[in-house]
Order: C-alpha cells, then structure tokens, then sequence
C-alpha cells in the first residue's frame, strides 16, 4: 500500500496501529517522506490562523427565538475583579458620610422636639392653674403653631407626635408601629358560570370578615356572561383572599397596588394633638376672658378650631378605615363554549337526512331560478321560437 | 419510546444547550460556505430545523455532527436556490495580526483552499477548522471512511502544490 497517501491519516492519528507502525517506519528512512511530513504539518497548523474568525454574538436572542421554555440559560462567568474592592470601598465610605448627617438631623430635631414639648407642657399647665398672666390668644396661637409638624416628614413626625402634650383629660392613644397600607387588587376570571363565580366570591369575601361592597352582573352578550364583585377584605386577609379568588377560575389578568399612608395618618394625628392643644387654650381663655369683643373674638377662634379638628378626624378614619379594609375588584367573564360540530351527538342517519334535505332543497332552489331566468327572457326567446316554428312550417309545406 | 425514555429533557433545552454550544463554531462554518451575510439566518434555521426535528436524532453520532450536517445541507439548498458557489475569504480578511513567519499567511492558505473542488474542500474544513474525525465527517457527508481518508489525502497534496507553487513565485 502506498505510505504517501497515509502520511496525512498517520498525522491526524486514523490508522490502526499496525499501520501507523508501517508508517512511522516508512518515515523514519526515508527524508522525502519526512519532507513530506513536515509540510503537512505546516499546512495542518496553518489552518489554526482559520478558526478565529468574530462571530456576531446572537446567541440570546436565538435561544428567544427558540421559544418560551425552560431554557438553562448560559451563567455569566464570575470575573474577579480586584478592583471592585476598593471602588466598592469606597463607595461604602461615600454612602455612611450621606446617611450619618440624617441620623444626627434626627436625633438633634428630637431633642428639640422634646424640648419645646417641655416647654409647652409647662405653659399649658401654667394657664391650666389659671396664671394671671394669660398670653393673648393670638401669641398663644402662634406659639402653638411653631410645634405643628411640618411637611410630612415621616421620622419627625413620629418624634413630634410622640412629643405633643396630652391635653387635659385625653390622653393620646398610642402610635400604631405598623404600616397602614390601602391595598387594592383587581381579578380577571375566566369562569364555567358566572353566577355561582360570583357567589363564590362573595363567600369568600364574607369566610374572611370582608363584605360585598358593589356588584355587578351583564348578560346582554349572548355568548358570554359577566359580572364584576368588589369585595372589601380586612387587610390581612388581602393575600389570603387573593389566592382563594384565583381558585375560582382561569386567571386572565391580575394586578395589585398598595399607597403607603402611614405618613398622612401620623400628620393627621400630629395636628389633632395641635388643634386640641389650642382648643383647650381657648376654652381657658374664654374662661378668665370678660370683654364682650375678646369673648366674641375666643368664641369664633374657637369654632374654627373645632371645625378643623372634625375635618382632621373624619381625614384619619377615612384613612383608617381604607387601610384596614382592602378593595378586590373581581370580574368574572363566562367561557364560550362552542360547539365541536366533530363532536355532535347526532347520528349518521339524522345527518345523512339533513344533508339530503340540503341536496333537495338547492335542486328547487336551481330550478325555481331556471324557470325566473326563462320567464325573465321570454321577450327574447317567444318571437326567436315563432319565426323558428314559421320558417319550419313553411318549408315542410314547401315539400308537400 | 427508548428514544423518549433516552430523551428525557426537552428538544427546546436539548437544541438551546446546542446553540450555547455550537453557535460560533456553526456560524464559522455556514459563513464559510453562504458568506457572512447570510450566516446569521443559516445558522438560525439550522437551529430551528433542530428543534423541529430533534425527535427524529437517534443519538447513533453525537448532536455537533448531527447539527452539523443540517446546516451543511441547509447551506448547500441556500447556494443551490442562489445558483452559486460561495466560498469565503473575507473571514480572514479581517484579522491579519499576530503572523507567525513560520506559518502560512492566512490569505495564502485561503486561496489555495478557494481552488480545492468542493469536495475537498468540505472534508478540509470540516476536519482542519471545525475538528471532526473521519468517523464523523463520513457520517456527516454520508460517506464511507475511506473516502474521507483519500479526499483528504488529495485536498492535501493539491494544497501542498498550490503553496508550494505560490511559495517559488514570492
């Protein structure tokens, strides 16, 4: 066998062994066979230069393209670059010195908080035991003022109201420490019957301590059904009452939302604590107060305030009463069943029948409008037959 | 069955590990033979089909040849609707650093390739750039092993003539 035509399958390592052997021999004695050798190996590491041509990277968007499964995808390989350590560092740095002056913000407006509270307590009391040195309304008023909260500072507002003076008899109920959260939710169901859907819902709505605030039921569409529920739920039994929902059909769509107003609670009671503060000290005033004008004067301040404080409580129970209680608005569309005519329960004989009927029924159908067509073109067709009948008569005469 | 049973996983996974795997080698490769510009959707329905006819991959050779042999096909379906005969060069054209002097130049060997019949050429490819055995190019190409071997015997010695020629003439 010819060795030269081996020396290219004895390089890549595809003879067997008794053969590779014969070919290494072969080489060994003789240089053209070497020559031979080395030039294929030239080439053969050459071709190393062809492999590394860029290829576009499209490898992600053809796994997209490959469909929604669950597809392993390619980790990004961990690099460990050591200069994150400083640069993050740093940044840890940067981030402590921007936090610590809040921290010390707070904790010196606390102590100023505390301060002026102190300082209150002591004036409140002081006009409580009737001080003969009653402050005008107005200065009164305006030093009230100074310890309302400001814009809704979610942190000071806990110190200030934690702060405020208890104003005579009412002591100040304790700050609830936990969020209030209106949560909303909104269920699309794709249900067998809406009716019992529906029911079902409110059921749950009741199991859970909620009750049905709106509802709503459309069956002007023939094919499908709907009906919309709004369910209030007491808040912690949102999640709960999410999930029994879900059980009652074919999710279609789903969204949940939630508005913190745990600030907006907290300024409503800083500001109540205020108010009632001042209420009080118009009541002193009217009591030591003995000029008709300074009487009217107090009387109408103290209206005011009365007013702003009914206004303030209604704002917070409002706000209370939407956080403890969760809206679910549930709608519930009917499925459409159509019919799977493959799948009628009709025989082959009723359906051989009715297609027969067909059969018939477009026969008439052809020959009723044969019979218009020929009716329809009689002034045509009449005298064209009558001159035809004519001309035949007459020749057959014409024979006789 | 015993290929369900043996194929656990399913084709998107299997074809997506394939794409994770062989899509660079498999571009190279199609735009070698349809050109860089018509790679990209070579190599993308060679994926697909992949994926519509894994069920079909009996596991008798491994899933890179298999692949392989469809984009093979696919190429040759491309260049026959196009009545031509592509061959690329401009693959190494783009990168002509780092020259070993002991080397061929890139271009050189590129040309000397460009006049092997295409044949060869495949089997060249195939075994020099993309690294399949005979066993594999065999089943590749549907050929036996033996022609393989004389394929690449030839595509060879007609390189070793074309450079050695080349080589005189600088």
């Amino acid at each position: 066998m010819n060795i030269n035509e081996d020396l290219k399958a004895y390089l890549d390592g595809e003879l067997d062994v008794i053969r590779a052997d014969e070919v290494r021999l072969a080489i060994e004695a003789s240089p053209d066979y070497q020559q031979e050798v080395e030039m294929l190996k030239k080439i053969t590491h050459s071709f190393q230069s062809l492999k590394d041509a860029t290829v576009p990277t499209q490898t992600e968007s053809m796994i997209t393209v490959l469909g929604p499964v669950s597809v392993p995808k390619k980790m990004p390989k961990k690099r460990k670059n050591w200069l994150l350590v400083p640069v993050g560092a740093v940044g840890v740095i940067l981030f402590v010195a921007a936090i610590f002056p809040v921290f010390t913000q707070a904790k010196q407006a606390s102590k100023k908080t505390e301060a002026m509270s102190a300082e209150y307590r002591a004036r409140i009391a002081g006009e409580s035991a009737g001080a003969t040195s009653t402050p005008s309304a107005d200065a009164d008023m305006a030093k009230v003022e100074t310890s309302r909260p400001g814009p809704a500072n979610e942190a000071d507002m806990r110190y200030r109201s934690k702060a405020a003076p208890p104003s005579g008899s009412e002591t100040a109920p304790p700050l609830d420490l936990n969020r209030d959260i209106i949560r909303n939710g909104a269920l699309g169901i794709k249900v067998e019957k809406v009716a019992e859907a529906s029911i079902g819902a409110v059921n749950i709505a009741k199991g859970l301590g909620g009750y049905v605030e709106n509802s709503n039921f459309d069956s002007s569409n023939s094919y499908s059904s709907t009906a919309t529920v709004t369910l209030r739920v007491p808040s912690k039994q949102f999640d709960a009452a999410m999930v029994k929902l879900r059980g009652l059909g074919e999710i279609l769509s789903e969204s949940t939302s939630g508005e913190d107003v745990t600030g907006q609670v907290v300024d409503a009671e800083a500001r109540l604590k205020t108010l009632r503060a001042q209420e009080y000290s118009y009541i002193e005033i009217l009591k030591t107060t003995r000029r008709t004008g300074e009487v009217l004067a107090v009387r109408d301040r103290l209206y005011s305030v009365r007013q702003e404080i009914e206004q303030i409580t209604a704002q917070r129970d409002s706000l209370k009463r939407m956080s403890s209680m969760s809206t679910i608005t549930t709608t519930f569309v009917q499925k459409v069943v159509l019919e799977d005519e493959s799948k009628s329960d009709k025989g082959w004989g009723s359906e051989t029948f009715a297609s027969a009927v067909n059969g018939l029924k477009a026969v008439g159908q052809f020959i009723g409008q044969m019979l218009i067509f020929v009716f329809v073109y009689s002034p045509i067709w009449i005298p064209l037959a009558g001159i035809a009948f004519w001309i035949n008569r007459r020749s057959k005469r014409t024979d006789d | 069955m015993r290929g369900w049973l043996l194929k656990p996983r399913s084709a998107n996974a299997e074809v997506a590990q394939l794409v994770e795997k062989h899509y660079d080698e498999l571009w190279r490769f199609c735009a070698r033979w349809v050109g860089r510009e018509d790679a990209g959707d070579i190599t993308q329905e060679t994926f697909m089909t992949a994926q519509k006819t894994w069920h079909r991959f009996e596991g008798r050779s491994t899933p890179k040849t298999w692949l392989f042999g469809i984009g093979q096909n696919l190429c040759r379906a491309h260049n026959r609707s196009r009545k031509r005969e592509c061959f690329s060069e401009d693959l190494v054209l783009e990168e002509q650093t780092d020259r070993d002097p002991n080397l061929i130049d890139k271009i050189t060997l590129e040309a000397a390739m460009g006049k092997l019949s295409h044949e060869h050429r495949e089997v060249v490819v195939l075994h020099e750039l993309h690294g399949f055995v005979y066993t594999e190019i065999a089943e590749l190409l549907g050929i036996a092993e033996g022609t393989v071997k004389s394929r690449l015997h030839h595509a060879f010695a007609h390189l070793r003539r074309q450079l050695g020629v080349q080589e005189e003439t600088r």
